[in-house]
């Protein structure tokens, strides 16, 4: 197995659905359980991905011979979709997108695909600041986490409940750092999370602070991003009765990871951008992926 | 023996109870079904100072007194104002009463919206 680690980052707000919430937000987003972090399931990440690379061959062979890009959806599973010399002209095209994603149990040579797709977990998750508009917070865990699923050693930041770790000082006003309502001390990191920082290529390095696992705990479960929709009612020009509900995102300049395994004999790369999650029509969703070499 | 969910829930049931048929009914529905959402984006201390500038709606007085009375029958803490008890709390305490009212808010709201009446508004 070959492994292929990508950061996703989230160029609009990102709603992965969790369904029905029963707290103060009515659509929530997943979040493990465990720690309560958002993130977003594989299955999401290969259905887009897949969707992506079907649309792809669709464009450049079947678009304008009126076939529908559900028809290419139910070739590739199941086979028996198009006609003869249709599939023959995109075989190798059709080869590869079973080859990679899998086919349903009524092909003749059902098989599950070779690229395991992981969940997208945090890393770095954007938080209004005095200084710099926002900053990206991260914290001992998140890091170690990634150390461990992509088999790096980054000795574990310590870092208390009333500090944060900045990989510049130019960030800190008098020495402190001020993220939503909260006044934390301001202390330069060691060259260890500077280096880690550095791997990422991110544009905004020097907004990354680590703060405490508790701290971030607390501000990836109240500070995303809550919308307030209304259906307005089209003969009144007021909200419909009962028309009013809120949703959760995963704010813009957050950052995510997500491993990739690969079969040694297969070659795939996630596209460089696509559209994850829901509400794509009003915006939603669009993520830069980029490869980082570990 | 019963849960931490239970013991909330019960808890917000009788408060909810007190309210049924009375005349600020109405008012106390629509405010207990803000509240929880009010915790989160403007903060507890926020909440408690804006709750105690509205005490001249008998809504927003009895939500006040549940706050209290959660506070006293649940946390053991005789609170005379809620805004001085948040505001002289350590950063961990604050968050964790957050984390506790938000709760207790969040059955308030549930219950209310089971037990009390409706009334059509535009929001």
């Amino acid at each position: 197995m070959k492994r292929k680690t990508y950061l996703i980052e989230v160029l609009t707000p990102l709603h992965v659905g969790a369904g029905q919430g029963l707290s103060h937000v009515d659509l929530p987003i997943m979040r493990e359980v465990h720690t309560g972090f958002p993130f977003v399931p594989g299955s999401a990440i290969k259905g887009s991905a897949r969707e992506y690379a079907l649309r792809e061959v669709w464009k450049r062979h079947l678009a304008n011979s009126g076939v529908k890009l559900s028809d290419l959806d139910e070739e590739v599973s199941k086979g028996k979709k198009l006609k003869e010399d249709e599939a023959e002209k995109i075989k190798d095209d059709l080869e590869y997108l079973r080859s990679v994603f899998g086919t349903a149990g009524e092909l003749e040579e059902g098989s599950a695909g070779k690229v395991s797709f992981g969940d997208a977990s945090i890393l770095l998750f954007p938080v209004r600041s005095l200084s710099h508009i926002f900053l990206l917070v991260t914290c001992p865990y998140v890091i170690s986490r990634f150390a461990r699923t992509v088999g790096m050693d980054i000795p574990p930041q310590k870092v208390g409940d009333t500090e944060a770790l900045c990989y510049s000082m130019e960030i800190a006003i008098d020495k402190q750092v001020v993220l939503e309502e909260f006044v934390f001390k301001a202390k330069e990191a060691g060259e260890d999370f500077k280096k880690f920082v550095d791997l990422l290529g991110i544009g905004y390095k020097h907004r990354v602070v680590c703060v405490s696992d508790t701290v971030f705990s607390e501000l990836v479960q109240n500070y995303t991003e809550v919308q307030t929709h209304v259906r307005i009612d089209p003969d009144k020009g007021t909200v419909a009765s009962g028309a009013l509900w809120t949703s959760e995102y995963l704010p813009a300049e957050s950052v995510l990871f997500v491993n990739l395994f690969l079969d040694e004999d297969i070659e795939y790369s996630l596209p460089g951008e696509m559209w994850l999650g829901g509400d794509m029509t009003t915006g939603k969703g669009r993520v830069k992926l980029r490869e980082v070499k570990t | 023996m019963k849960s931490k969910l239970q013991e909330i829930a019960s808890f917000a049931y009788d408060c909810v109870m007190e309210v049924k048929n009375k005349s600020f009914e109405k008012d106390y529905l629509s405010h207990a079904r803000k509240l929880p959402s009010m915790i989160v984006h403007n903060g507890l201390l926020t909440t408690c100072a804006f709750i105690r500038s509205k005490q001249n709606d008998d809504g927003w007085k009895k939500i006040e007194e549940h706050i209290k009375r959660y506070m006293k029958e649940i946390e053991n803490k005789e609170v005379d104002s809620l805004v001085k008890f948040f505001s002289g709390l350590d950063l961990k305490e604050y968050r964790l009463y957050t984390r506790k009212v938000l709760y207790f808010a969040q059955w308030l709201k549930r219950v209310a919206e089971g037990e009390l009446k409706y009334e059509e508004q535009a929001e």
